[in-house]
């Protein structure tokens, strides 16, 4: 146990010591404001004795000059503390999210599935914050009090060691007392986190799901749900008040008793005459500024763990080797001819082959469709090719070279790809457009972008080429997500392309649209289709079937019709289910060329 | 209905404009209050006690202890006061439980209250209140803002109650001991306010950059994640590192600046400490000299009193300059609460209302006419009647009123002229809970809840055995599909869990009205793309589910208008044509030009709604 937070100390340790002068500046000024803070009580001691024995005026001025002035060095000393610890902290979490997100964005696509977004982006940010917190906070104090403590304590000693003594084992209470209310309290806090995860949870859902509450008429069922995590929220906030209300009054009750044991032992001896009131002025304000330091003990150790276990997470990612990697000696491919070939290629998790002995070859300018249910197989083939993934076995050729011998970077700088879940990116459309080229000009945007039929509506959005689309901007419908997609692979004017479009429309103007965009984009390159599309499967050059990981037929449309096999009845069902569609289809298409027909008579 | 959305985000500046006066919501949360006036009177009983031990304590150190009894050999006298000494610090320290454990019960209990009140109200308001507002808003309502009333206002009033005190008492006691000292001493007090003040906002506006600051970060990372697949394939990392860089690097600035801040302000306050202090000293030194302040003993003592109280001004003085902020941020939490609250549902079942007994599906429109606002009407006069069983298609331009009609049926609205009978009965008289239980609702945006498929199957009528749900998956064809994931009927969906297409939860959906059984079945036909296969699938559950009730369809698809029983075409709030697929296109009017129009042209409505600005 003890093993695994050293690791991480060490590792932590590297970017400490990338800054060792900071750290070396920010000691020696807490060492000044130590010292400084030990000597101001003591000018506080002789105020009292010049009152009351010497009665100089001028001592006084001199006196009161000397603690404004420390004050004001003190002051100036502990700025340039904080700051620098802050800044060294700081930078700090800021390296290591860099490191984080350079880390993450060299992952290959196993390490997405088998990670969740929310958990990556809060070890990136919260668990990153969180060692910026430790160094920026605890780590200071730690320093701070060690001295604090060494130079008090010592000071103290000086004064009266049995009066220290006593003072010390009051002040150790405050240090159990505060031990206890940790160890108590974070479970509570953490099993009240959970509830109100719930809480919100329970109401976003009867709120985004209120149409089907009220349809089904189960107001009283969601009521109920609703009612378990208040109450368990309610009465998990309630423990942690009274823990609150047990531990904390108790620490001023012990600096109380700790004042008045000084003040009836000091009055002893300053009766007997052993001891000056100065003295246990100054011995007092000893005793009293080591309270915090034993309240602080305690927060810097648990603060120190849940760092350790933050650490821990975020250094998990930093170190994540990609499965990916460009060989040491991988080759720069400059151009392409688009020759693709899977010689029996295997691939799979574990023991379950997803892949199994897949065969093909793909000429330049070929257009092949991929076809078959759902998990056949067919994504898997284009993250192979796309290098997402590595082959299990046998290999994978482009123009000959395998393709792991080829550098990642320059490999996908040749494929194009129009993916089925489409991420557009948070910016305006000429900006996602340009996604892969981003120096590329407004004229070639537009051209692309006519080519994929997508000119036309997005000249019609609020602002053009410039409206801000994904995420937090304008929605746009399925198609019209697709045809920028299409637009952005087309700008890049790839030799491979790559679309997986497993979707058939069920509406007649995408469909329409997109058959219009797909007959552009698939000339003068070699192309891999994944779709249900009858129209686009009857077009390629070769079509394959799979089915379990496996490629069972391969032929294109007529032929593969003629064996009556599984092309066959597959192609059944898509025709049947796309029957209307493509009549619509084919009807508009018509009544498109009449028109354009007659505009043609009327204009010329 | 005065609702509006100024504020997405709990404020905390000054710019959030409230609209009902501070009195108004004050007195609103102090009637929340009311059950606790016991803990109340303890908690204020337990301020005053702690507020006068906290300002005892000095004056028995310096006045008492030192100058009366140390410096004056009095041991019995000392050993008195030590023990006086003790038993305040004992009452302070019983004092200090009974006030944060009674906030704390106040407080948690005005916040489990309020938020089973907003919940509740929830569940009464109609349809329309849902329409306006935006779900992340009303949840922050609930959660965020509740627990911003409670911290300021519970814990704030009582804080601001004592700071006010103790202020008061501290300066009567220095006054009270001697008045030009005590003046001198006032001379810090404008400059602490002055800081008070000036760090406060600066404190303000650094965590405010700090926050929008990380939020920009985290939205970085979350799209360059989300993003993964485009980066890598068109090798765009170096930009995406780039553009993540300097929002991290903007982060790193603004958590320099809040250091800053925070680093010049404690060395500020310890200065002006020490300038209060060495003026007491001086000045009080210089009386001294002057015999002005009594005995020697009684200088000394009154002179560490004095520097204490000094000391203690700063804390109240702090807290009271921020109170107007903390309070504000409470009253507009407070307030967005109350706006919720304040809208009246409106529809409620009439005093008179029945229970419906079990359906036939008959159901007649009267002359119904609606609006959602009373002055354009959405509803024309409408009048129809449908027998039990039938299966009737609404078909028509997107705004004609398909949907509107349906939703006056459920008695999501009311109508403003005519009526709607179900079997006779007037929906205005029937219980509302009575006549949804028989109905059925399929929706084109499907909802599921977090939970088994069984559990999303079974919502509808919890007292199904697992039998039943799988035997309603089985009639939809849901059944293979949930078999083949990883835990059957028992794997989770929803957050966390395993994610269905758009067509298995529509099947989903399915199997939870059929299971219901209703007399009457209301369907939105989807026309998000799904895959073929699972087209057909929907297809053939859709006519199962049709079976055997009356069936109200908002129609998208070719197929199910050519097999209803009957066609209503809407238009403009009015029922144009109706009849079935044949007879209508035989007709040559509005069905056969929509035919073309819907099934064979752009509709140019499409691409107007789907450019349409997301809420």
């Amino acid at each position: 146990m003890l093993n695994k937070p050293m690791a991480f100390i060490s590792k932590l340790a590297r970017y400490i010591i990338r800054r060792w002068h900071l750290l070396i500046f920010m000691i020696i000024c807490t060492l000044l404001t130590t010292y400084i803070n030990i000597y101001i009580p003591r000018l506080g001691g002789q105020v009292i004795k010049n009152i009351l024995e010497a009665r100089d005026f001028n001592a006084l001025v001199w006196l009161v000059i000397q603690i404004v002035g420390f004050t004001g060095v003190l002051g100036i000393l502990s700025f340039l503390s904080r700051y620098t610890n802050g800044y060294f902290s700081q930078k700090i979490v800021y390296e290591i999210r860099n490191d984080a997100f350079r880390s993450i964005q060299r992952q290959s696509l196993a390490f997405f599935n088998k990670t969740d977004t929310g958990q990556l982006i809060s070890r990136a940010t919260t668990d990153a914050e969180r060692i910026g917190r430790f160094l920026g906070f605890q780590f200071r104090m730690l320093i701070e009090t060690s001295f604090l403590l060494v130079g008090v304590v010592a000071s103290m000693v000086m004064i009266d060691l049995e009066l220290t003594c006593i003072s010390l084992a009051l002040l150790s209470l405050i240090l159990v007392n505060f031990s206890l209310f940790g160890k108590k309290i974070r479970p509570v806090i953490s099993e009240s986190r959970g509830h109100f995860a719930r809480l919100t949870s329970v109401l976003w859902e009867s709120i985004s799901g209120i149409r089907i509450v009220r349809a089904f008429a189960m107001e009283d069922y969601e009521r109920e749900k609703f009612k378990k995590p208040n109450d368990a929220y309610y009465r998990s906030m309630m423990k942690a008040a009274s823990l609150r209300a047990t531990f904390i009054p108790i620490t001023g009750l012990i600096g109380g008793l700790m004042i008045a044991t000084v003040s009836w032992i000091g009055g002893l001896r300053i009766i007997e005459g052993k001891m000056g009131v100065d003295t246990l002025y100054v011995f007092s304000y000893y005793a009293a500024m080591l309270t915090r330091p034993m309240r602080l003990i305690g927060m810097i150790w648990t603060g120190y763990q849940r760092m350790a276990a933050a650490g821990e997470r975020v250094f998990q990612i930093i170190e994540a080797e990609p499965e990916v990697k460009d060989k040491p000696n991988a080759i720069e491919l400059k151009s392409l001819k688009g020759h693709i070939k899977f010689e029996n290629v295997y691939f799979g998790y574990d023991k379950k082959p997803i892949l199994k002995n897949i065969n093909l070859e793909i000429k330049p300018g070929e257009t092949v469709a991929l076809l078959g249910p759902t998990g056949s197989g067919k994504s898997t083939i284009i993250h192979l090719l796309m290098r997402f993934y590595d082959v299990t076995s046998g290999r994978i050729l482009i123009d000959g070279y395998d393709i792991r011998d080829i550098k990642i970077r320059s490999l996908r700088k040749h494929i194009g790809v129009v993916s089925q879940e489409i991420f557009l990116f948070n910016k305006s459309v000429r900006e996602n457009i340009s996604f892969g080229k981003p120096d590329a000009s407004m004229e070639d945007i537009i051209r692309v972008a006519k080519i994929a039929q997508a000119h036309d509506f997005i000249v019609k959005l609020p602002n053009g080429y410039d409206t801000v689309i994904g995420e937090r901007g304008i929605d746009l419908s399925g198609g019209q997500r697709q045809r920028i997609a299409i637009a952005r692979a087309l700008l890049l004017d790839p030799k491979i392309l790559i679309l997986d479009d497993s979707t058939s429309s069920v509406d007649v103007d995408t469909e329409y649209e997109i058959q219009k965009a797909l007959s552009a984009l698939l000339k003068n390159r070699t192309t891999i289709i994944i779709t249900q599309r009858i129209s686009t499967i009857r077009n390629a050059d070769k079509i394959v079937v799979m089915d379990n990981g496996e490629i069972i037929e391969e032929g294109n449309h007529e032929s593969l019709m003629a064996k009556k096999g599984a092309y066959y009845r597959l192609y059944q069902t898509l025709y049947e289910a796309q029957k209307e569609v493509l009549e619509a289809v084919e009807a508009r298409k018509k009544l498109e060329k009449e028109k354009l027909i007659l505009t043609r008579d009327g204009g010329e | 209905m005065g609702w509006h959305f100024h504020h997405r985000h709990p404020p905390l500046e000054k710019t959030a404009e409230r609209r009902m006066p501070a009195r108004v919501i004050f007195m609103r949360l102090l009637k929340y209050l009311s059950p606790y006036k016991g803990w109340i009177a303890a908690v204020v009983l337990s301020v005053i006690v702690t507020s006068i031990t906290d300002i005892a304590s000095p004056y028995i150190l310096g006045r008492e202890i030192v100058s009366r009894y140390i410096l004056r050999g009095d041991l019995e006298g000392l050993k008195a006061i030590i023990a006086i000494f003790i038993g305040i610090q004992v009452a302070n320290w019983i004092a200090n439980t009974v006030r944060m454990y009674g906030l704390g019960k106040i407080g948690q209990s005005l916040l489990f209250r309020i938020r089973e009140k907003v919940f509740e109200h929830l569940q009464e308001l109609s349809f329309s209140f849902f329409d306006r507002s935006d779900t992340g808003d009303l949840i922050s309502r609930v959660t965020n803002d509740t627990d911003a009333i409670g911290e300021a206002f519970t814990s704030g009033l009582i804080q601001v109650a004592s700071d006010i005190l103790i202020l008061f008492m501290t300066v009567a006691v220095m006054f009270s001991i001697n008045v030009q000292l005590s003046l001198a001493s006032m001379i810090v007090v404008p400059m602490i306010v002055a800081i008070a003040i000036i760090f406060n906002s600066k404190f303000r506006a650094a965590y405010q950059m700090q926050r929008t600051r990380i939020s920009n970060v985290t939205s970085k990372l979350q799209e360059s994640i989300s993003g993964i697949r485009e980066i890598q394939s068109f090798t765009r990392e170096r930009d995406a590192m780039k553009e993540f860089r300097n929002a991290n690097l903007e982060n790193f600035q603004a958590n320099l600046r809040a250091t800053k801040v925070w680093g010049t302000f404690f060395p500020t306050i310890q200065l002006m400490q020490a300038i209060g202090i060495s003026i007491v000293i001086l000045y009080g030194g210089w009386l001294s000299l002057n015999g002005a302040l009594g005995p020697v003993e009684d200088a000394v003592g009154t002179l560490i009193t004095f520097t204490l109280y000094v000391g203690m001004f700063f804390g109240p003085i702090f807290d009271l300059t921020n109170f107007y902020n903390t309070i504000q941020s409470a009253f507009a939490a407070a307030e967005r609460i109350f706006e919720i609250l304040d809208v009246e549902p409106e529809i409620k079942d009439s005093k008179d209302a029945v229970e419906i007994p079990k359906v036939r599906g008959e159901i007649e429109f009267r002359n119904v006419t609606f609006g959602y606002n009373s002055k354009q009407p959405v509803l024309h006069n409408i009048s129809f009647h449908i027998k039990p069983k039938e299966t009737i298609a609404l078909v028509g331009p997107t705004g004609a009123g398909k949907s509107t009609i349906v939703k006056l049926l459920c008695r999501f609205y009311d109508p403003q002229k005519g009526q709607i009978l179900i079997d006779g009965y007037d929906i205005k008289k029937i219980k509302r809970r009575s006549l949804r239980r028989q109905m059925g609702i399929v929706l084109q945006e499907t909802f599921l809840f977090s939970g088994t498929i069984m559990d999303n199957i079974r919502y509808g009528r919890p007292d199904a055995s697992d039998e039943m749900v799988m035997a309603a998956a089985k009639l939809v064809g849901a059944h293979e599909f949930i078999e083949r994931l990883p835990d059957g009927y028992n794997t989770k969906i929803g957050e966390g869990g395993a994610g269905l297409s758009a067509g298995q939860k529509q099947l989903v959906a399915f199997a939870r009205a059929l299971l219901r059984n209703p007399a009457i079945l209301i369907l939105d036909e989807a026309t998000s793309s799904i895959d073929p296969y699972t087209d057909l699938l929907i297809r053939k559950a859709m006519k199962l589910l049709l079976k055997d009730r009356t069936s109200i369809i908002i129609a998208h698809r070719l197929s199910t208008v050519r097999d209803a029983d009957r066609i209503f075409v809407i238009d403009n709030g009015r029922i144009v044509e109706e009849g079935n697929h044949e007879d209508l296109l035989r007709k040559g009017g509005l069905y056969s030009r929509l035919y073309e129009m819907q099934f064979k042209e752009p509709s140019a409505e499409a691409i107007a709604s789907s450019s349409r600005k997301r809420k």
